[in-house]
């Protein structure tokens, strides 16, 4: 009875990835169908997590034993109230784009500004030259900076190296050994040797 | 009789796919090999990554300190082109889950993508159980803070149809988890799976705490945050290889193995190539 979902993933996996490789009709349709079902999952997916979202506040709320929970009471409030306006209203409507023209895109504006002062003070703690690894970040950095302001163009002939060369190079690297690791991990699910889903 | 199969080839598969069907199938008898001879009781040693012997030291002083390890998966889920990078976040979980059971200290998990939520609660449902306390679990342990669509970068302006065809940016989920962050009383921050600029946001937020900081993920373009905000950093695929530092099996060992040897295969490819190429003759 415990194979039972270790050989649907399996034979489903198969499926999908041999339909990803080869173009045939009947596996087009059957890889199609499936990914169709993928999406009816993650919708039911996003329920549970919105159960899960409400649970968890309520029960800080209730309980009281963490830090904020003013902060709870006020996503239960917005879910709420979203919710409730999607419902009578609809998604392509008058008073949801008000809330995402005039809370959400503001909120989410101001937060990404936040980033440029995050970046400050990680790139102070950054580059700080520490030891050889850092410094030559340090200096790459430095390098970088300077050859972004039109002062002296031979510097920017150097950042256009380091960008170009260096770390072209390790970005490709990198990549590289992501793409074998994504080969390596995607295999193992497939083959039923790594079961995040069954014991 | 090669025509017809060579036509028929070119009709059922493409050429980029193909070239990636070339990879997997060349990558397939070495990992089988790899995991035969891990089987048979092979043995190799692996090169000591620091961020993997810092989480292995994190649960002693988690459970004398009393407080959990925030673990965040990222804003992947399963059934994406993520899925590898949560993967690689929820072998890390099902570490942490294991230890933690025994000293009734659950780790902290925070997602933003729904579909990583029933994995994650059911991988340390299974690790109470196995402990025998399965009276302990507490669901609440895992707590999708908001939704997030990696596919959308920061450039896509939200509203509400966007929003009915996928869900949004991770800023939401960066928010509620920097709140968690830097609130509650954590040991240690670990941050393993996709994710975007608000790495550097959850990152600094950690830093600034001093919390012991473990991280890291596949895309390039956040490894300079990774690099600056975490403690203990992993640097690109560094994540894959969890599975074989913390839980030393077998399938997770050999697929470490066949990564470094193809990876030689590779760079030995590129070496010649670029000889032939030097000396003119391709």
């Amino acid at each position: 009875m415990k194979h039972i979902p270790t050989a649907i993933a399996i034979g489903v996996g198969l499926i999908v990835l041999l339909d990803f490789f080869f173009t045939l009709p009947l596996l087009d349709a059957v890889g199609f169908t499936f990914r169709e079902w993928t999406i009816i999952l993650a919708a039911f997916a996003v329920l549970l997590g919105l159960v899960n979202l409400v649970l968890v506040h309520l029960s800080r709320i209730i309980r009281h034993n963490e830090p904020s929970t003013g902060y709870s009471v006020i996503v239960l409030l917005t879910a709420v109230s979203v919710f409730l306006i999607g419902l009578l209203f609809g998604l392509p409507s008058e008073p949801m784009n008000w809330v995402f023209d005039h809370l959400y895109v503001p909120l989410q504006g101001a937060f990404f500004a936040l980033v440029a002062f995050f970046l400050a003070t990680a790139a102070y703690r950054a580059l700080r030259a520490r030891n050889l690894d850092t410094t030559l970040i340090l200096v790459s950095a430095l390098i970088v900076f300077l050859g972004q302001a039109p002062l002296v163009s031979a510097m920017t002939q150097v950042r256009e190296w380091v960008l170009n060369v260096p770390s072209t190079a390790g970005a490709r690297g990198i990549l590289l050994g992501v793409a074998l690791g994504t080969i390596a991990t995607g295999l193992r699910l497939i083959v039923g040797m790594d079961r995040p889903y069954s014991e | 009789m090669v025509n017809a199969l060579s036509s028929l080839l070119q009709s059922t598969i493409e050429p980029e796919q193909a070239r990636m069907l070339a990879l997997f199938l060349f990558f397939l008898p070495v990992f089988f090999f790899a995991y035969w001879a891990v089987k048979r009781g092979a043995r190799f040693s692996l090169r000591p990554i620091d961020a993997y012997t810092a989480l292995k030291g994190l649960l002693a002083r988690a459970a004398e300190a009393g407080q959990p390890v925030h673990l965040s998966l990222g804003i992947a889920g399963i059934g994406d082109q993520a899925t590898a990078d949560t993967t690689a976040g929820l072998n890390v979980l099902e570490y942490l889950a294991e230890r933690a059971a025994i000293s009734a200290n659950p780790p902290l998990v925070t997602i933003a993508n729904a579909t990583a939520l029933p994995v994650a609660q059911d991988l340390l449902r299974r690790a109470y159980r196995r402990q025998g306390y399965s009276e302990e679990y507490d669901p609440g342990r895992v707590r999708f803070v908001a939704p997030s669509d990696p596919t959308l970068g920061s450039s896509a302006v939200p509203s509400p149809s966007v929003y009915a065809n996928s869900p949004q940016d991770a800023f939401a989920y960066a928010a509620g988890t920097m709140q968690l962050l830097s609130k509650q009383k954590v040991t240690a921050n670990v941050m393993l799976g996709q994710f975007g600029d608000e790495f550097l946001l959850l990152g600094e937020t950690g830093a600034r705490r001093d919390l012991t900081q473990i991280g890291g993920t596949s895309v390039v373009s956040v490894l300079p945050f990774v690099y600056a905000t975490m403690s203990h950093p992993l640097i690109g695929e560094d994540i894959y290889a969890g599975g074989a530092y913390l839980s030393d099996k077998p399938a997770h060992l050999s697929s470490l193995l066949a990564q470094d040897i193809l990876r030689w295969v590779l760079v030995a490819g590129m070496g010649v190539a670029i000889v032939l190429r030097t000396l003119g003759l391709v």
